[in-house]
């Protein structure tokens, strides 16, 4: 008995052995295009680019980089559609391209037209103030609104929009809501002067620890890792957040032994904290935010079922 | 004493048709949101609203050559070896084009034919010395043929001068970088 069940075990072993071994076994057929849906030099690019350098010095692949931006990554999502899908083509962009995006264009994309590989990071959106403003908190700034103080609020994307006007029903009041190009752009104006509050999605963390900026509020359906204490979307009175993630995709279809190596490859190095992408990670984002396989195929659909729900909210 | 010229009418035409072309057929097939995008509250300017700018400035154009210029003195005279000359740059440009984006699948197809191999050229988009292939055969013929042109004589050292170019633009463009492709290895 005891030896049927080493048998048993060591087969076991051998079978797990050498599914890790299909997917580590392989290997692109020619060089990676590496679709990019963030402007160049900013954290999100450099995370790009630096996570490529890692997988080619790590694993000997060749990656070409290609920034493909606009339209909330609908633009990368359109060219990387009909790629060829043997893994020689992917892309990074956010899961909002694939969710929220995608739901409300008329572009005839879906996120079963894609495959997930692997999330390498979440947000940390914060609903964020200067300190000038003499806020510190949200009730604050919702005392202001009510006081007659027209609170510019800067977003830099459709859904973002979405949630500030939710935000300000659900409270009550109505924000000027200003529509930026990217969370750079949404602290600029807020250390302007510009705007009174924002969204930032990690960009604020320095801002907030060299006390420059205030974390009003977390936009997420979690608190903030810096400011614990802000009070969440839920709490605020709203049922829908900016949950989301930086998310590796390639075209549907991809072979399993492909997306497996691939998804392994990009985990192992945002993991990394010692690895140049993985420190990036800690610093920009937070820390690694690992999402692969179906967890990742389900969060992209639930994703895009539930921006149906937050356009209805958002139309009445 | 030669007529009136017709050449702002020619002209002028011209422009009204492709202004109504791109109106009518490449501004709607070519953009998703229209002249304004309304996207709930808020109102942004769509995928249409420059390039339909661009083409009513075009068509304001040509209605002012078939109307108020439509008989304008000292008309620009349009020569029939300038047409051919035009003709001719153009014919060069699309050759090189052609040649660039296709001469290495068909390098690949033709090796495949001879050794039953299965290459793929976009494979081998980043492989010397196959991604040199279009850009080299391309850019020579291109730029060849428009010297030619130019010279108005078929000529070797035209040919020459034109490699000599080609190489150069690939010692500059592509040996200092690792991720830049040369054309057209980023489209195929």
């Amino acid at each position: 008995m005891k030896r049927m069940i080493k048998t048993g075990l060591a087969a076991l072993g051998v079978a797990a052995m050498a599914t890790g071994a299909w997917a580590q076994d392989w290997t692109p057929p020619g060089p990676i295009k590496l679709l990019i849906g963030f402007r160049a030099g900013g954290g999100a690019d450099t995370q790009a680019r630096l996570i490529a350098e890692a997988l080619e010095q790590k694993n000997g692949w060749k990656f070409i980089p290609e920034q493909v931006t606009g339209k909330g990554g609908l633009n990368l999502a359109a060219a990387l559609k009909d790629a060829p899908n043997d893994g020689t083509v992917i892309g990074l962009a956010v899961t909002e391209t694939f969710g929220y995006n995608m739901a409300a264009s008329r572009a005839g994309m879906t996120p079963e037209d894609y495959t997930g590989l692997s999330t390498t990071a979440g947000f940390q959106m914060g609903i964020v103030t200067r300190n000038e403003t003499g806020w510190t908190s949200f009730d604050d700034m919702i005392a202001a609104a009510r006081g007659g103080q027209d609170i510019r609020f800067g977003v830099m994307s459709p859904k973002l929009a979405d949630l500030a006007y939710l935000l300000g029903k659900a409270q009550g009041v109505a924000f000027n809501i200003v529509s930026v190009k990217g969370g750079k752009a949404v602290m600029d104006g807020v250390n302007a002067g510009d705007l009174d509050v924002g969204f930032m999605a990690g960009i604020q963390a320095k801002g907030v620890a060299a006390g420059d900026l205030v974390n009003l509020a977390s936009a997420l359906s979690q608190p903030l890792v810096q400011t614990p204490e802000a009070p969440t979307m839920a709490d605020l009175g709203v049922d829908f957040s900016a949950d989301g993630y930086f998310v590796f995709v390639g075209p549907a279809g991809m072979p399993d032994a492909a997306r497996d190596a691939l998804a392994k490859a990009i985990a192992g190095v945002v993991s990394d904290e010692s690895s140049k992408a993985g420190g990036l990670i800690v610093k920009a984002f937070g820390g690694a935010a690992v999402i692969t396989g179906d967890d990742l195929t389900a969060l992209m659909a639930k994703d895009y079922a539930e921006a149906a729900d937050l356009l209805k909210a958002a139309s009445e | 004493m030669p007529g009136p010229s017709r050449n702002h009418l020619i002209i002028g035409l011209g422009a009204l048709a492709f202004a109504i072309l791109m109106l009518l057929v490449w501004i709607p097939l070519d953009t998703d949101t229209g002249l304004i995008e309304k996207v709930r509250r808020q109102v942004t300017i769509g995928d249409a609203a420059a390039p339909s700018l661009a083409a009513l400035f075009l068509l304001a154009g040509g209605a002012l050559l078939v109307t108020v210029e439509l008989r304008a003195p000292h008309q620009m005279r349009i020569r029939r070896g300038t047409v051919i000359a035009a003709g001719a740059l153009f014919a060069a440009a699309v050759i090189g084009l052609l040649l660039m984006r296709y001469s290495g699948p068909a390098a690949v197809w033709l090796t495949n034919t001879i050794t039953g191999g299965g290459l793929d050229y976009r494979l081998l988009r980043d492989t010397a010395p196959w991604k040199y292939t279009g850009f080299l055969l391309g850019g020579t013929a291109m730029v060849g043929a428009m010297i030619m042109v130019m010279e108005r004589r078929v000529s070797l050292r035209a040919l020459a001068v034109a490699l000599l170019a080609v190489l150069a633009m690939i010692a500059i463009y592509d040996l200092p970088f690792d991720d830049l492709l040369l054309p057209p290895n980023g489209d195929v």
